[in-house]
């Protein structure tokens, strides 16, 4: 079967070259647009995404559509496990994803890298999260301290 | 960054004159490109040393999409003058309100004819009309931002972002229907002819100014690298040839440009694009520069020679630039894979929205402090309708505690299952009140709240007030109060903030003029006045209104429901639920409320059983009631044997059973996902919640440790309690 479904052709950034199933790249809605409104055969440049991080985005693309499609034998729990495996992965490539995946368009890859970076910074203080997503502090001490005092007190409030 | 307008300064000199332009370089686009493509620019005219208008935008160029997504109106905009380096910041336009948004900002100047510059910003009239859009102007002669003209209808593709002046208008394409263009003089908004296209979409390639003329160029045909600069007539009528150009020996003496393929984005083999034309006083020397990958070139239209500007090489070791916007309009963009991923998330909105929207609104609270754009971010009407894609749902109750002699208190409790957490019992601080504070309403997660004194009404102060962020304001009088205190009946907060961000306040009061008619007092947040409605004579029970879809309803103990419609200001009757017969006329209301965008409601018969009933929902249509959940309570009763009351009198039957139904958590959306619908039940000593779906009940609560006499514990109805909704609205 996987001999005669149509592939598609995508060129990353690095100018690597991918030669994927058809229902493994039409995961990404960016992917299926050009697909369906360009010319036949021609190469997807996927301009902003690298051979590495694109290779890593097929990989998912490729479990869930096998899942879907009962060719892999996979429990809805299994698969969750997988998923939590595969963004088990260091802070720039997590954002290298989240970044493809909402330049590719894959809706839940979103939703998993997303939902993972909110995992990490629910705990942080607010210095912390200026470090993760390179925020530069534009407040003013005072500024800062009035929006400060008002948590507190929210906190306080809801016995939080 | 697009050149406009040209010739010398006009932009005011910045607060710290030269040296501050290392500053400004912080906001401005760094990843722009600056070089010569002149030997000389002698005659003080034409494209560089111009006035350039620089927004500090982060647009990311992601690839494949352009990025139309509008810039909310707190971008900050700078005309900057890069020969003198001096600077000026444009205040921001009115209608700080984040529902509206800018869909493009050009600069109008032009030296030869005043010293002084215009500023046009096109945003959307209103934030429910997609189509409708609203001229801004400044004038750097007179200052603030004004409306210019009536709201216009536009196709929704016109290009604002790159508008174009020349000839004392500014032009804009649109990538198929009508161009349009907005004279600056006059003020006047106009359709433009366009060359005929090769087809649906017209696929632009370059469209700008230069030496007060307006050139064009479309680009039709995948293979094709012959085409033509069209130039406008002066009086608008339509276009001309003015250049025609063949690149087949730019590809042929530059190989990279070949693809191989057509490219999604511009449809095309050969990866180029036009950074500029340059009309030069004589044809002869008039050229064009072509961004090639990893190249500037010059192209003379004359005799079709051309020469390398600019190698952009060392800039990066990767030889994959391209070009990845079909109309340049001058900027030179890059692919980003060479930026660290760390600093593209920081400046894109939409990822931070999807990520914060997962977070707790404890988190949401603590991370306003990140930056004040987060702070605006997290505070946005944008960001709660995001939050609230799905519809709002309590995650807590206040219940209000007997007796509330003076300040009173609530258990504040958790809906939250999973752990069971203990109610924590308070009073109402936010504000110093002598009499303490009292909750009449909770709508949508802001809380309406009074002095808890028994003095004539007019005399309470009125607060509304977030228990989310701790914020509260407190309602302004009336101004145009009589003395003699008019009877308030009813106090109504509506608020809805997936529809706006501010609410309104609306207070059924005795009319001036007689005692048997109402009349309503309305404040709007948005305005910060007091409006006064026309008299009605509507005999009703105007406490307790619930807001929903919109309107306010008060149920009648006559029989029937009142609907008013609060953008409307209009009144409709809702008829009440078909009863069983021998019913008889005595019903209870045992819950009567919203959630979710739903309006529920339970009657019981006073002379039934009250095992069985049924919970009620509105229409759609306002049209009248349906049967959503049939419940029955036997199960329960046989596990609590203390809900059956032991002395209970002969006409009570209706609380034979004790049981009071506190709050109904469902409504659209609800039943997906982890919490099927369920209401909150008060039983003898406890709080539990009752699930619709498979009748089961958990425990929320049990008050029997604090709680000497067990059969008094029943005190609780469904008016006592007030839903708590996570929301980070402003009041």
């Amino acid at each position: 079967m996987g001999s005669t479904s149509t592939k598609i052709k995508l060129r990353t950034s690095d100018q690597k070259v991918f030669e994927v199933e058809k229902a493994v790249a039409v995961q990404s809605q960016t992917i299926k647009y050009f697909y369906e409104n360009g010319c036949p055969g021609s190469v997807i440049h996927v301009h902003s995404v690298s051979g590495d991080i694109l290779s890593k985005i097929l990989d998912y693309c490729k479990k869930h559509v096998n899942s879907a499609a009962g060719k892999e034998d996979i429990s809805p729990e299994e698969l969750y496990e997988w998923d939590t495996n595969f963004v088990k992965v260091d802070q720039n490539t997590l954002f290298d994803l989240i970044l493809a995946a909402n330049c590719l368009k894959i809706e839940s890859l979103l939703d998993l890298t997303c939902q993972t970076v909110a995992n990490m910074i629910k705990g942080k203080r607010p210095e912390e999260i200026r470090t993760t997503f390179n925020i530069k502090n534009d407040y003013t001490p005072e500024a800062e301290e009035a929006v400060r005092r008002e948590n507190k007190w929210a906190f306080d409030m809801l016995g939080v | 960054m697009a050149a406009t307008g040209d010739g010398d300064a006009a932009a005011r000199k910045g607060p710290h004159g030269d040296d501050n332009i290392s500053g400004l370089g912080e906001s401005t686009d760094d990843r722009s490109c600056y070089f010569g493509v002149r030997q000389q620019s002698s005659d003080g005219g034409h494209a560089d040393g111009g006035t350039w208008s620089a927004a500090p935008e982060k647009e990311l160029g992601l690839g494949f999409f352009k990025n139309l997504r509008p810039k909310r109106l707190d971008t900050t905009y700078y005309i900057y003058n890069p020969t003198t380096k001096h600077y000026t910041v444009l205040p921001p336009p009115r209608h700080s309100s984040s529902r509206y948004y800018t869909f493009g900002v050009s600069l109008a100047f032009d030296p030869s004819k005043s010293p002084h510059y215009k500023v046009i910003c096109i945003r959307n009239y209103d934030p429910e009309l997609l189509d409708h859009y609203q001229v801004e102007i400044y004038l750097s002669k007179t200052g603030p931002w004004r409306p210019s003209g009536r709201p216009f209808v536009a196709p929704s593709n016109v290009q604002f972002e790159n508008g174009v002046f020349w000839n004392g208008a500014i032009h804009w394409v649109s990538d198929w229907g009508d161009s349009l263009c907005f004279d600056v003089e006059e003020e006047q908004m106009r359709d433009i002819p366009m060359p005929s296209g090769d087809g649906d979409v017209r696929l632009y390639r370059y469209f700008g100014e230069s030496g007060d003329h307006l050139h064009l160029v479309e680009v039709y045909g995948s293979d094709n690298l012959q085409f033509d600069v069209y130039e406008m007539e002066r009086d608008h009528s339509g276009w001309f040839v003015k250049y025609q150009v063949d690149l087949n020996p730019v590809a042929a003496a530059f190989p990279e440009m070949v693809r191989g393929y057509a490219d999604p984005i511009d449809l095309h083999s050969y990866a180029f694009s036009i950074l500029c034309v340059v009309h030069e006083e004589t044809d002869e020397g008039s050229f064009m520069v072509l961004h090639l990958p990893n190249k500037a070139i010059r192209y003379n239209f004359k005799d079709n020679s051309f020469r390398k500007l600019h190698d952009f090489a060392p800039l990066r070791s990767r030889h994959n630039i391209l070009c990845t916007k079909i109309i340049s309009m001058g900027k030179l963009e890059f692919s980003n894979s060479y930026t660290e991923s760390t600093e593209l998330i920081g400046y894109n909105d939409d990822i931070h929205i999807n990520v914060l929207i997962r977070l707790p609104g404890k988190s949401l609270m603590r991370f306003r402090n990140v930056s004040k754009h987060w702070l605006s971010m997290i505070s946005s009407p944008y960001f709660s309708r995001c939050l609230n894609q799905i519809p709002i749902f309590p995650s807590a109750i206040f219940l209000r505690m007997q007796p509330s002699l003076n300040k009173p208190k609530y258990h504040f409790l958790s809906l939250d299952r999973n752990p069971v957490r203990q109610p924590s019992v308070r009073s109402f601080t936010f504000v110093d009140d002598p009499a303490g504070i009292r909750i009449l309403q909770s709508c949508n997660g802001l809380l309406l709240c009074c002095s808890n004194n028994r003095l004539g009404e007019y005399n309470r102060n009125y607060y509304i007030h977030n228990p989310t962020t701790h914020q509260y304001t407190t309602l302004p009088k009336p101004d145009n109060r009589t003395q003699s205190p008019n009877t308030i009946f009813g106090v109504i907060l509506a608020f809805d903030p997936l529809k706006s961000a501010h609410y309104k306040v609306i207070f059924v009061r005795s009319s001036e003029t007689s005692p048997h008619l109402y009349q309503l007092e309305i404040y709007s947040s948005e305005t910060h006045q007091w409006s006064l409605s026309s008299e009605i004579s509507k005999v009703n029970n105007f406490s307790q209104g619930v807001y929903c879809c919109g309107g306010i309803h008060w149920r009648n103990k006559s029989g029937c429901f009142l609907r008013f419609d609060v953008l409307q200001e209009r009144f409709q009757e809702i008829p009440m639920p078909k009863i069983p017969d021998d019913w008889d006329q005595q019903t209870k209301c045992r819950y009567f409320g919203e959630c979710g965008g739903r309006l529920h409601l339970i009657l019981t018969s006073c002379k039934h059983s009250t095992r069985q009933f049924d919970v009620y929902e509105m229409k759609n249509d306002f049209s009248g009631w349906f049967v959503k959940y049939r419940v029955d309570l036997n199960a329960l009763i046989s596990a609590n044997p203390k809900m059956t009351q032991s002395n209970c009198h002969a006409l009570d039957h209706w609380d034979y059973h004790a049981f009071r139904v506190l709050a109904i958590v469902a409504g659209e959306g609800s039943g997906q996902g982890s919490s099927s619908p369920f209401m909150v039940l008060h039983v003898p000593g406890k709080v539990i919640t009752y699930s619709f779906k498979d009748k089961t009940s958990t425990l929320l609560h049990d008050f029997a440790p604090d709680c000497t006499d067990i059969e008094d514990c029943t005190t609780f109805e469904y008016d006592d309690a007030y839903p708590y909704i996570t929301t980070l609205a402003i009041v």
